[in-house]
């Protein structure tokens, strides 16, 4: 993963906002996404099924209805986010048989499995488009 | 304007499975040796459309796919008080269905193969109903994929919706197949009976337990062939592997770039891994 893990996750209301898939998925979603790196993470605020917010914050969300989190290594983050990823990296169900942590109420991981599903989706395409930005800015540059 | 229509035709057929009727639905397309065909837990026939309509398949076999009772366009039959317990989908029953098909609809001597439970299912006929089978084709096999399914209540929970299951079943399948066949699979899942999923995990990770058994699954009278997708995370590449060194005489390929749904998934490519398995069939095939 060459792209800041965190400054895209901080990007999610404006990528959620331009993507139908996740408005329909998130509708009447009311809580928070977190997402973390060893403890560290940025939670992404949800209101009515629409990301408002990012803050960032250490620790486990609150066990409470509508709050979710995921908390695991970098290095699982990076091959979670490739952007072709590897069997056993390519969705949030298995790689948490490998170390990736859920956190906060069960029932809302489910009910929101498919929006969550999207914004990994959402966080994998942006790292992929960031990395070409730099890839052709690199070329560019060189004499 | 002429229409266009799919090879595949629908009919149902009244079966008597374990003493109840039951009305059965199921497409066909093309002649030759017949060819039965079971879909995921939870799904249904749709999911074989593609093989249906397959110039070669269908210019050499008999196709024959099919919805099992509670699933697709095979409803529940009309009688049993069914909506007053659960419904567990056994081993028992997970094999009358075919047996049953291929004497209603004379598919004398036929290939059965099966995708997840059906690639389970497979295993099973190829051991205790051999001299019925000339050959089974195990896609997703397992001996034994284990696990409890109380830890998989989302799948049918008062406070989850259909989604859920149809959502999780896309991370199952590879990133390279194309996307609109990965949404198509993850629609198909989106359809069903809410319970039958989980009740079909009760054959998928519970019922179902060759580890013993499959050393005497004897491949001179029944044809053993294996076939597991790469980024198959459920049925993975290291189940179809204990599958085929435990039956002697099996055959057993890992479908790269490929998941859970390879019929469905990626047509395409899935066709390549299958065409050489029945054209082997096909060398090897008694008269019909």
């Amino acid at each position: 993963m060459s792209f800041d893990f965190f400054a895209v996750v901080r990007r999610l209301p404006a990528l959620c906002a331009e993507d139908g898939e996740f408005q329909m998925t998130a509708r009447y979603w009311n809580g928070a996404l977190r997402l973390g790196i060893d403890g560290v993470g940025v939670e992404v605020t949800i209101v009515d099924g629409v990301a408002v917010a990012t803050a960032d914050v250490r620790g486990d969300p609150e066990a409470a209805g509508g709050h979710v989190g995921f908390d695991g290594p970098g290095r699982l983050w990076h091959k979670l986010l490739a952007p072709v990823p590897e069997p056993m990296h390519n969705d949030i169900a298995p790689v948490q048989y490998l170390g990736m942590r859920r956190t906060g109420d069960r029932d809302t991981y489910w009910q929101y499995f498919p929006a969550i599903r999207r914004v990994i989706d959402l966080l994998r395409e942006e790292g992929v488009r960031i990395m070409a930005r730099e890839e052709a800015s690199a070329e560019k540059e060189q004499p | 304007m002429t229409a266009r229509f799919d090879k595949a035709t629908g009919r149902y057929v009244h079966l008597d499975i374990l003493g109840t009727e039951h009305r059965v639905y199921f497409e066909e397309a093309g002649e030759g040796i017949p060819l039965l065909m079971q879909h995921t837990a939870g799904a249904h026939g749709a999911q074989w459309r593609h093989v249906l309509e397959d110039d070669w398949v269908t210019s050499h076999f008999r196709c024959l796919a099919y919805d099992l009772p509670y699933h697709g366009k095979s409803l529940p039959p009309t009688g049993p008080k069914w909506w007053t317990e659960p419904y567990d989908l056994t081993t028992e029953f997970a094999m009358a269905v075919p047996l049953a098909l291929r004497e209603a609809l004379g598919a004398d001597d036929p290939i059965f193969m099966g995708c997840s439970i059906g690639g389970l299912l497979a295993l099973d006929l190829a051991r205790y109903h051999a001299k019925e089978f000339r050959a089974v084709i195990g896609v997703e096999p397992s001996l034994r994929v284990g696990g409890s399914r109380r830890s998989m209540a989302g799948f049918w929970h008062p406070k989850v919706s259909n989604d859920f299951k149809a959502s999780a079943m896309y991370g199952l399948m590879a990133p390279q197949s194309p996307e609109e066949l990965r949404r198509e699979t993850v629609f198909v899942y989106s359809q069903g009976w809410p319970p039958a999923f989980i009740g079909d995990l009760h054959f998928y990770v519970e019922d179902h337990d060759l580890r013993v058994e499959a050393a005497n699954i004897d491949t001179d009278q029944v044809g053993v062939h294996l076939l597991t997708g790469e980024y198959d995370y459920s049925a993975t590449p290291e189940h179809g592997l204990a599958a085929h060194q435990a039956i002697t005489g099996s055959t057993f390929e890992v479908m790269e770039e490929m998941g859970h749904f390879p019929m469905s998934e990626n047509p395409e490519r899935f066709l390549d891994h299958l065409r050489p398995i029945l054209e082997n069939i096909l060398a090897d095939s008694r008269p019909v």
